[in-house]
């Protein structure tokens, strides 16, 4: 009896730290190894940082050659002051890692296509859907380029072991708190994983395009109705560098534009997922002669996905050679969007096409071998095996081509492939980190040039301004040289007369410097007007970039603060457009008086998406009807048929001009509809659905359209909550739900540098600490904090919160 | 007395633990070799000792680090367990480590005793 008391209770105990030791224990899904967890000397309570005290630190840092001072600001901006760029990198590396160490593993396994190993089968997916795309072999691609450039490759070997020297220190109940839920512990940094990091964020902005859509919508609707549906150029255009404006080209001859083949039929494949929606991004600068202090003033607001911790951490940079103060992206070394003593800049997305589809001809059922130039040429084959948290390994087959990988099988007749061709992922001569170190140190408008000659992807429209004076726009990155319409539609892969090699030459890019009117700007339209010789498509925005022309062309004496609230404005020329001929349509008989009172506040409207008004919700509802009622026959394709949708500014074209187009009709209805009575059909029907909520108190567009920041992994505690930011996709302000303006920056390039930034986050990836998301209600309320720009770790024009000193003993 | 001790005992052995080793270090182990010194007849109060050890050291510290937190913390964790506020699952964490010392106490002194019987036969 007393044995078995003794061994029953030393089971019980066993067993119970066992159950608490282990994640998912007893096949529980999803549940944290508790006991671990919850141990205040190792658990959770260990990531609770102490309010309000901050203790000079003296840190060892390995291979540093000088001592490096650090100094906090009281928005926990880290200052670094070191006498060589290598000593600043390396403690760049270090707290960076201290302040984001989880953001940068996910990110990195993300690209990686490694995140099921810590998470599970819910990922599985996603990981062979990143590894088919081919991130981590242009990752690699892309390191073998920096290997050969000696000079870059020393700078991020000093920024990994910033971080590596950072994650050696760490003990278990050191470990943010995102790796105890998860329960796995962090791997060291490897240049491979900034390269990863680098190549995730170029997918984001350069993965874009719609060749199946664009090629089953023309088989469907023959090359007449599509041409008319889908012009490439907006009735109203306002492109980035216009003709008379651009910097003459070298002398180019176009290619043969070949018609686009409408035999290729339907495709059926299962699209891998798609960019987000709405990323995009604003950016100008002004010239002295358009501002009140007479010196040049750059503007940049990046939207993209918002995320906790946020996509990126403020940082400046001191060392004899530079002076740069920024963004940094954790897992990059460098500042990627700021200024420094000399210069500005900012970037928008040049949202060009650069992926392409070839359709692959098999000479057997093996599919072993395809036709190209007559010729029979093998595949290769590769396994990529993904790791699964407590599963057997998944092994996934790629096929590749000389195009590149075969993503799509048609679902109808798999004998149909297609063959991906991303140079993004190629990266032969890649310097993209180069071009970062390169123009974090840039002094004039020449370096800024050089540096910028080697950022191949993602292509972007990069805005300048100087201290001396400049103001320029360059639409930077590798574009292809393409036939006119080549990229916009599945191609036959079984010719080399279908291959680009050739890229548009640096020189030949659209860019101006310093033009008359006294402004550039750019949010994501058209790179340059009808006689720019090369042929690019994409996804291009038309609202945003009209509004910055006009309103830059409108004044003369310009401040920060009427930037600031420009950058912030929710105007909207899509709204100022579009409604007016929408009302106009109205049948006001077929309305019951409270729709009648709904016109009224419409009519009443100037446009704007502030967060107090009601009438965004009802112009906003409005739209969205219009859209599936005007262009049902493409809803009701969709069911089965991957198809475009027509362009936001095509619809207002339609609204505007063309009251007999056939698409007016409903297709579900046997009368004809006119123009008007599908315009009054959308209004009812969106009026039909608000009611219930506009009949609550405080409804309003901040309600409606409230923007949530969720937490990386989705834990919805160390989510945002909704946040009342106002603006619309179509606005300078540009949100919706989880996008939005990341990171809002306005900079006067005068004697005295003065910049004012937001993002919306905290310093910290740490929710436990109050530097994890203390920059939220500043950033909603669009306001800005002035930034620090310090001139020596004494200066203390601004409070300071601490100090740190790193040195190699 | 000897509870007492006992008590004191394994709340600071097992605070010293903790820089050393994993967390169960902290309580089960401790409080068997700390209930394996003492003696008692029976198990009851050698579970509630350890309980108690246990209770204190984990509660305590977990309110100690989430004060000077201002619970920013553990309201995001209460949330993220099934809306707990910060004392309820500082409560919880209470619990869990005097269960887990309790026992780690308990087996002790079963232990001791089947030996000491095991000897008497002899």
């Amino acid at each position: 009896m007393r044995y078995l008391k003794f061994f029953v209770s030393a089971l019980l105990t066993t067993g119970l730290v066992w159950l608490l030791n282990t994640s998912n224990p007893l096949g529980l899904a999803s549940l944290p190894p508790l006991g671990k967890l919850l141990s205040p000397f190792t658990g959770f309570w260990q990531n609770a940082e102490e309010a309000g005290v901050y203790p000079a630190e003296q840190i060892r840092l390995p291979g540093l050659s000088e001592p490096v001072k650090v100094v906090y600001d009281t928005r926990m901006v880290p200052h670094i002051f070191a006498q060589n760029t290598l000593d600043a990198l390396r403690t760049q590396g270090y707290l960076t890692a201290k302040l984001r160490l989880w953001q940068m593993d996910m990110a990195a396994r993300s690209g990686a296509g490694r995140l099921s190993e810590i998470i599970g089968e819910r990922t599985v997916k996603q990981d062979r859907f990143q590894r088919r795309r081919g991130l981590a072999r242009g990752a690699g691609a892309t390191l073998k380029a920096w290997e050969n450039t000696p000079d870059t490759m020393a700078m991020l070997m000093a920024y990994t072991e910033g971080i590596n020297a950072y994650i050696q220190e760490l003990k278990p109940k050191d470990y943010p708190i995102e790796f105890k839920l998860l329960d796995y512990a962090p791997e060291l940094w490897n240049p491979f994983k900034t390269a990863l990091v680098l190549k995730l964020n170029t997918a984001l902005l350069c993965f874009k395009e719609e060749d199946v859509e664009s090629s089953n919508t023309l088989t469907w609707l023959g090359s007449e109705v599509f041409d008319l549906l889908f012009p490439e150029r907006p009735p109203h255009e306002s492109v980035i560098v216009p003709d008379s404006l651009r910097i003459p080209d070298s002398l180019f001859n176009n290619p043969t534009p070949q018609v686009p083949s409408e035999s290729l039929g339907y495709w059926h494949v299962p699209l891998m997922p798609k960019p987000p929606l709405d990323v995009g991004s604003n950016n100008w600068a002004v010239s002295g002669s358009k501002t009140s202090s007479g010196y040049p003033i750059l503007c940049n607001d990046p939207h993209l996905p918002l995320s906790l911790p946020s996509l990126w951490m403020e940082i400046q940079i001191h060392t004899p050679e530079m002076n740069v103060y920024g963004v940094s992206l954790p897992g990059l070394p460098g500042v990627v969007l700021g200024f420094n003593d000399h210069i500005a800049w900012g970037w928008t997305n040049a949202s060009h096409d650069v992926l392409d589809w070839y359709e692959v001809q098999w000479t057997g059922p093996d599919k072993s071998q395809y036709v190209f130039d007559g010729v029979e040429r093998p595949v290769t084959h590769e396994v990529e095996t993904i790791y699964v948290k407590g599963h057997k390994p998944v092994l996934d087959t790629i096929t590749y081509t000389h195009w590149g990988p075969i993503v799509y099988e048609d679902q109808e007749n798999p004998k149909r492939n297609l063959a991906m061709r991303w140079p993004a992922i190629e990266a032969p001569n890649a310097s993209e980190l180069g071009f970062l170190l390169g123009i974090n140190a840039a002094h004039n408008y020449d370096d800024f040039q050089r540096a910028s000659k080697g950022f191949h992807f993602p292509g972007q429209n990069m805005v300048f301004a100087s201290r001396e004076g400049d103001i320029a726009m360059t639409v930077t990155g590798r574009y292809p040289q393409k036939r006119a319409e080549q990229g916009r539609f599945i191609q036959p892969g079984n010719t080399s007369a279908n291959f680009w090699e050739e890229y548009i030459p640096f020189d030949d890019l659209p860019r101006m410097k310093n033009p008359a009117r006294g402004f550039v700007g750019s949010a994501n339209q058209l790179s340059a007007g009808p006689a720019y010789p090369y042929y690019y498509n994409g996804n291009f925005n038309h609202y945003r970039g009209r509004y910055i022309d006009r309103k830059l062309a409108e004044q003369d004496k310009f401040s920060l603060y009427s930037m600031m609230d420009l950058q912030t404005s929710n105007y909207s020329i899509m709204a100022e457009e579009a409604l007016p001929a929408m009302l106009n349509y109205l049948d006001k008989e077929q309305l019951s008086a409270i729709e009648l009172g709904m016109v009224q506040l419409l009519s009443d409207w100037e446009y704007y998406f502030n967060p107090d008004e009601i009438a965004p919700i009802l112009f906003d509802e409005w739209w969205t009807a219009l859209d599936s009622v005007l262009w049902d026959e493409f809803y009701h394709a969709r069911d089965t048929l991957a198809v475009l949708q027509p362009e936001k500014w095509e619809t207002v074209h339609i609204l505007q001009s063309d009251p007999r187009n056939t698409f007016w009709d409903i297709e579900t209805t046997p009368e004809r509809e006119s123009a008007a009575q599908t315009v009054t059909v959308a209004f009812q029907k969106a009026i039909k659905k608000l009611r219930p909520i506009l009949n609550e108190v405080h409804y309003d567009w901040g309600t409606h359209h409230a923007v949530h920041i969720n937490h990386m992994a989705l834990i919805p505690a160390f989510s945002s909550p909704p946040l009342r930011a106002g603006g619309y996709p179509e606005a300078l302000n540009a949100t919706r739900t989880s996008n939005g303006p990341s990171w809002r920056m306005v900079v006067e390039m005068g004697p005295e540098i003065r910049a004012y930034g937001v993002y919306p986050g905290g310093q910290s990836g740490n929710p436990g600490s109050f530097y994890y998301d203390n920059f939220l209600e500043t950033w909603t309320q669009g306001l800005y904090y002035p930034l620090f720009f310090m001139e020596s770790p004494e200066d203390r024009k601004q409070e300071v919160l601490f100090e740190g000193v790193f040195s190699e003993e | 007395m000897n509870l007492f001790f006992q008590f004191l005992l394994t709340v600071i052995l097992g605070f010293v633990a903790q820089y050393f080793l994993p967390w169960w270090w902290v309580m089960a182990p401790v409080a068997f070799i700390v209930g394996l010194i003492f003696y008692s007849d029976q198990s009851f109060y050698p579970f509630l000792m350890g309980f108690f050890a246990g209770a204190i050291l984990w509660w305590g510290m977990a309110y100690y680090l989430s004060t000077l937190n201002h619970d920013l913390l553990a309201g995001k964790m209460g949330r993220l367990f099934g809306d707990i506020s910060p004392l309820g699952l500082e409560i919880v964490t209470g619990l869990l480590g005097g269960l887990i010392a309790g026992l780690g106490a308990m087996t002790a002194n079963l232990g001791r005793r089947m030996l000491k019987k095991a000897a008497k036969e002899v």
